[in-house]
């Protein structure tokens, strides 16, 4: 809360505790930056450069030639995909949310008498899985969803059973029996106490889980590619994957293949590509970011 | 399971309950249950074709039984404990590293002050997240690779030293390999258990200051206990996958490099390289069986011995 | 407690018993799909049948292929025929083409490419149907057109299952060098008198000695091989020894010399051997590009940008016009080796008429409107004249004005592949009369005598499955010279032979002397 930052380190240990934390967090922040300062400009040097003599963090030879030919024979594309990726992002991961967070409410209610069952239910589909296949034929001969925009929702995104056992675990941790009771000895319904009492007590799993959802929406590229067949509803992932596995196949071909890979788009390309689906995140993430320092606001129960 | 007399009064209100057929809680969970029944459980009876020897003339369920020769092909390999050892080693490694970093990560953003350098910080370790594993193949190919890495050009070179074929001495790949899951994964891993190590109560923090702990002590004694149980829970999840592995960080990252196999061939990149040719989705099916029964029988063990120790961290 | 867990398994038995009892009902078996496309009325006369083709778009742009179909179909509504061609990105071709097979919806035709989508797999899970008894009254040109061999080499226990490509069969191992290079060097007379190994390594000397910075030669991708499949180069490249793969040119175990009649290992015979020894000495020299193992770059990228002098690869007679264009800079091309057609290369590309489709005899009805209908074909190739391409004077054709490769909303410029590669016009670049050459190569050209032999591995499919992971394993590095050569082969036929190589073999005889009539 607001008075940590205002308070003084008054022990020792938390003064060594504090510069091992800084350092620790510098060295993993510079390793997770220097690798994606290594794309950016491996996006930025020129094809020859980079067969030749590999990527380097200053290029002898800069060239924007990469950008020039993604935007030029895809910018309807990319365009068209952005927006369908954020559609599906923003839709995706606040349903998501809502039936997650509904499910593992349930589950860390003591007093539900489902409870072992259900969780029992929710936790096998994490073991077992039928596999592409059926979940294929499942969905486009019962549901239909092949080239829909359910497609790039429902199949395998909208839910899993590992979040449900996270906001599981948060609510039986930070969610007190008494608190339930005091509401409903207070008149209010289930739906209410959800709305008015859990959901705001927990933002933090909220956000958490919400980021995570919302980060695999965005990278995904495995639904579009089982079912949406046409290329104008392409999401911005599976269009950069398209290209990125499209070299790795034809390349596994048989030597009539070979010439083909010549026309792929470069490698610089490439990375341009990977530049273009990371930056939204990026851009977006730090006003996010907020919900993960805020604690739990006023309403606690004191043990 | 209540025998806390504070809480009779509820007991006869959900008695009333239970005697209604929907009771609303069953209304909140029926999303998440028919989500569930559509997504998981009608796909999940196609696991017989794990079985079957699929012939598409006839069609898949008109198709011959064929017992457990599917699952024959995990097991000829002269590679096979090599590929099964790989598999294991490998997520023990993960397991234990994950809940050790994640939790330590987790206190360190935990006590930094400076709102800023928090939020820097945050962001930063999650961008490796955000990255496909096919460019991150592609990042690492441009440090290790023998012509044009940088490892080899600029810095072995510079030392003196003769340039090293990294994608063909397997015996480096373990570390490369653990480390760039790490690098990977902290980010959000760290943010799960921070945000149950914010949710601890700061007063208890307080009360134990006025006792003369130091922040060591506090956080061994205070904040390792509570968030035992998401720690637990995490764990035990991801025994249920350990017989599963990163399809992309064991056959993309280290380029499909033959000589590397001995120490990054998994079963999903063995079952997925055997079936580039074959393309037999009995053998796939199969495959994917086997990792589940394996998964399942270690569940049931783990979680059993987690019930008899803490029994309100089990999973079910 | 015990109650509990009791409700808790017999609630799951419940459950999977439900979804199960649910699935069959659902999901209908494939014969009889539920709610998919009626059209399953024969064609009356003016009504249309719907033909859906499936077909892999290599990495090209096929953004306009609605339009190029609305054009196919003006000429093909004539014929009683309304196509449907999609086009699937490469990558996700394989995998598409089993799922919709496997979920049982409409699709009569498609595209059979090496890979996951390859003949033997296609054949071996019975998605190809028997086109023998459509071919005499549906399509009788297509029939006449294909050699009689290639027929005999698709046909599998006398079902024909696939229409293969009618193009330039006649592949050779070529040799492509840098040409600015060798013109700098005044090597190029010499070059394209290449004869011998020991000609290369000459030339290879002289060029490295000028340009110690690059490598000389790459095994780019897989598909620059240095040691391709099917041949073994001798000590002068009129000497080299030939074999056969059985079967899938990819999948090598199990070959056998041409001519012969027994079954050996490839990688055990002192040719193979000899071969990699070559490329070690090569390695060794520093002549090797040294991430061959691991690279996706295709020899002609990294010729095209200067990291290497040559690489080897499969090409037809215009080898030299191609790869000049591929690469982007002139070449010159020296062909190594010559192997004959094989079963392999014969049933390498082709069309398959699904066994899940409604109409086969108007799917074959298409195909023979494909192979014999040259506007038909040249639509699918290169698109709609005026838009995505023009006609020079000389008859070649070329980009419109303003359009490039990097914009031209359809280019699906793999000319063996549209059916009957002789009807395709001439892209500026290649040789005028390479159609007419080609065909006159094509007509006499020896196919082997293995060509109509195909063997069905399903019998061994655990060791097929082994055996490939040790072959992955092994081959690359050997083949590169990237190590102690002698060694390593050794370790890789131990462990072979571990995997199951000689049940293979064993079977690949015994289904071999049947063929031959022994």
């Amino acid at each position: 809360m607001e008075e940590e930052s205002i308070r003084k380190i008054r022990s020792r240990s938390e003064r060594i505790l504090l510069i091992i934390s800084h350092a620790v967090l510098i060295f993993m922040s510079f390793t997770a930056i220097v690798p994606f300062l290594l794309l950016i400009s491996s996006s930025l040097t020129s094809e020859a450069e980079l067969v030749r003599t590999g990527y380097s963090f200053w290029p002898k030879e800069w060239s924007i030639d990469a950008y020039r030919y993604v935007f030029v024979t895809n910018w309807k594309n990319i365009g068209r995909s952005y927006l369908i990726t954020m559609m599906n992002t923003v839709i995706g991961t606040t349903l998501s949310l809502f039936i997650t967070s509904l499910l593992g409410y349930v589950l860390s209610r003591r007093d539900y008498n489902k409870r072992a069952i259900l969780s029992f239910f929710v936790f096998f589909t994490m073991l077992f899985n039928g596999g592409l296949v059926p979940t294929y034929i499942s969905y486009t001969r019962i549901w239909h969803i092949k080239n829909t925009f359910a497609a790039y929702i429902l199949p395998g995104m909208l839910m899993n059973a590992f979040n449900v056992m996270l906001m599981k675990s948060y609510f039986t941790m930070n969610i007190h029996p008494a608190l339930i009771e005091a509401a409903k000895i207070d008149g209010a319904s289930e739906g209410t106490i959800y709305r008015k009492i859990v959901m705001p007590l927990s933002l933090p799993i909220l956000a958490t889980i919400g980021l995570m959802i919302g980060i695999n929406f965005w990278n995904d590229w495995q639904n579009p590619l089982y079912y949406i067949t046409k290329q104008n509803m392409w999401s911005l992932q599976s269009l950069l994957n398209r290209i990125l596995s499209s070299i790795q196949t034809l390349s596994q071909m048989a030597d009539k293949m070979g010439g083909m890979t010549a026309n792929m788009p470069s490698t610089s390309a490439r990375m341009a590509i990977a530049v273009i689906g990371v930056l939204p995140i990026l851009v977006l993430y730090p006003f996010f970011q907020k919900y993960f320092v805020k604690g739990i606001s006023l309403g606690g129960v004191k043990e | 399971m209540n025998t806390d007399p504070s809480k009779s009064i509820s007991e006869k209100e959900s008695y009333k309950r239970k005697k209604r057929f929907f009771t609303a809680l069953d209304l909140m969970a029926l999303p998440g249950i028919i989500y569930l029944i559509i997504n998981n459980y009608i796909p999940m009876g196609g696991l017989f074709i794990a079985f079957k020897k699929i012939d598409f003339a006839k069609g898949i369920f008109a198709s011959d039984w064929v017992g457990f020769q599917n699952f024959k092909f995990l097991f000829r390999s002269s590679d096979a404990a090599v590929i099964l050892r790989n598999t294991l080693l490998y997520n023990l490694a993960f397991i234990v590293l994950n809940c050790v970093c994640g939790i330590a990560v987790g206190l360190f953003l935990n006590e930094i002050r400076n709102k800023l350098a928090k939020k820097f910080y945050q962001t930063a370790i999650l961008l490796p997240q955000l990255i496909s594993i096919i460019i991150v193949a592609y990042i690492t190919y441009g440090f290790l690779a023998s012509e044009t890495g940088f490892v080899n050009n600029h810095i072995l070179k510079a030392m003196g030293k003769a340039a090293v074929n990294f994608y063909s001495k397997p015996a480096y790949w373990p570390f490369f390999l653990i480390f760039i899951h790490i690098w990977k994964t902290i980010g959000y891993n760290s943010i799960i258990y921070f945000s149950s190590i914010i949710s601890v109560d700061k007063s208890l923090y307080e009360s134990a200051e006025i006792d003369g702990a130091n922040r060591f002590q506090q956080i061994t004694k205070i904040t390792l206990p509570l968030i035992k149980p998401i720690a637990i829970t995490l764990t035990l999840m991801a025994c249920g996958r350990i017989f599963y592995s990163d399809f992309g960080l064991f056959y993309q990252v280290p380029m499909n490099s033959g000589p590397l196999y001995a120490t990054t061939n998994t079963i999903d990149t063995y079952v997925y390289r055997a079936l580039l040719q074959l393309n037999d989705i009995g053998m796939s099916s199969a495959a994917g069986f086997f990792q589940s029964i394996v998964g399942f029988c270690l569940i049931m063990i783990v979680n059993g011995i987690v019930r008899k120790i803490s029994p309100e961290n089990a999973l079910y | 407690m015990k109650k509990r867990i009791l409700s808790a398994v017999l609630a799951g038995i419940m459950t999977l018993s439900l979804a199960a009892c649910a699935a069959p009902g659902a999901a209908a078996p494939a014969a009889a799909p539920a709610g998919s496309d009626a059209a399953e009325a024969p064609a009356a006369s003016g009504e249309l049948v719907h033909v859906k083709q499936l077909m892999s778009n290599f990495g090209n742009n096929t953004d306009d292929a609605a339009e190029v179909n609305a054009a196919i179909n003006e000429i093909a509504n004539q014929y009683g025929l309304d196509v449907e061609i999609e086009f699937v990105s490469s990558d996700a071709y394989a995998q598409q083409l089993n799922l919709m097979i496997a979920g049982g919806e409409d699709l009569d035709v498609f595209m059979v490419t090496p890979g996951a989508s390859s003949f033997a797999t296609l054949s071996a899970n019975n998605s190809l149907a028997d086109i023998a008894p459509y071919l005499d009254t549906a399509a009788p040109d297509l029939k006449a057109l294909i050699r009689q061999e290639y027929w005999d080499a698709c046909t599998l226990d006398g079902r024909t299952l696939l229409v293969t490509t009618w193009d330039d069969k006649v592949t050779g191992n070529w040799l492509v060098m840098d040409k600015t290079i060798l013109d700098e060097l005044g090597l190029e007379e010499q070059a394209r008198a290449i004869a011998s190994y020991d000609d290369i390594t000459a030339i290879y000397e002289k060029v490295y000695a000028a340009h110690p910075e690059l490598s000389m030669v790459a095994a780019g991708g897989s598909s620059n091989a240095l040691t391709p499949s099917e041949i073994f180069f001798g000590d002068t490249f009129a000497e080299n020894t030939l074999y056969d793969t059985l079967g899938d040119q990819a999948y090598q175990m199990g070959a056998i010399y041409e001519g012969t009649e027994e079954v050996i290992n490839v990688f055990e015979t002192p040719e193979w051997k000899k071969n990699c020894e070559r490329m070690q000495a090569w390695y060794d020299a520093g002549y090797v590009y040294k991430d061959s193992v691991t690279t996706t770059d295709s020899g002609e990228t990294l010729l095209k940008n200067g990291a290497i002098f040559s690489f080897f690869t499969n090409a037809e007679m215009n080898c030299e016009t191609a790869k000049t264009s591929q690469c982007g800079k002139p070449v010159v091309a020296v062909k190594v080796g010559e192997v004959p057609v094989s079963g392999g290369r014969i049933r390498q590309f082709g069309y398959g008429v699904s066994s899940t489709s409604k109409h086969p005899d108007a799917a074959v009805k298409w195909l023979q409107l494909l192979y014999t209908n040259a506007d038909v074909a040249n639509l699918l190739a290169y698109g709609i004249e005026g838009k995505h391409y023009v006609t020079n004077e000389d008859g070649s054709l070329s980009y419109p004005e303003g359009v490039t490769m990097d914009n031209c909303g359809y280019q699906y410029h793999v000319a063996f592949v549209v059916g009957n590669y002789y009807l395709l016009k001439i892209w500026e670049g290649d040789s005028l009369t390479l159609r007419e050459d080609a065909k006159a190569v094509n007509e006499t050209a020896e196919v082997s005598k293995y060509a109509n032999f195909s063997w069905d591995n399903s019998a061994v499919t655990a060791e097929v499955t082994a055996t490939t992971n040790v072959y992955n394993k092994y081959y690359k590095n050997i083949t590169v010279g990237a190590c102690d050569v002698d060694a390593e082969i050794e370790k890789f036929n131990e462990e072979l032979h571990a995997s199951g190589l000689d049940e293979i073999m064993a079977a690949k005889q015994e289904q071999l002397n049947a063929f031959l009539g022994k």
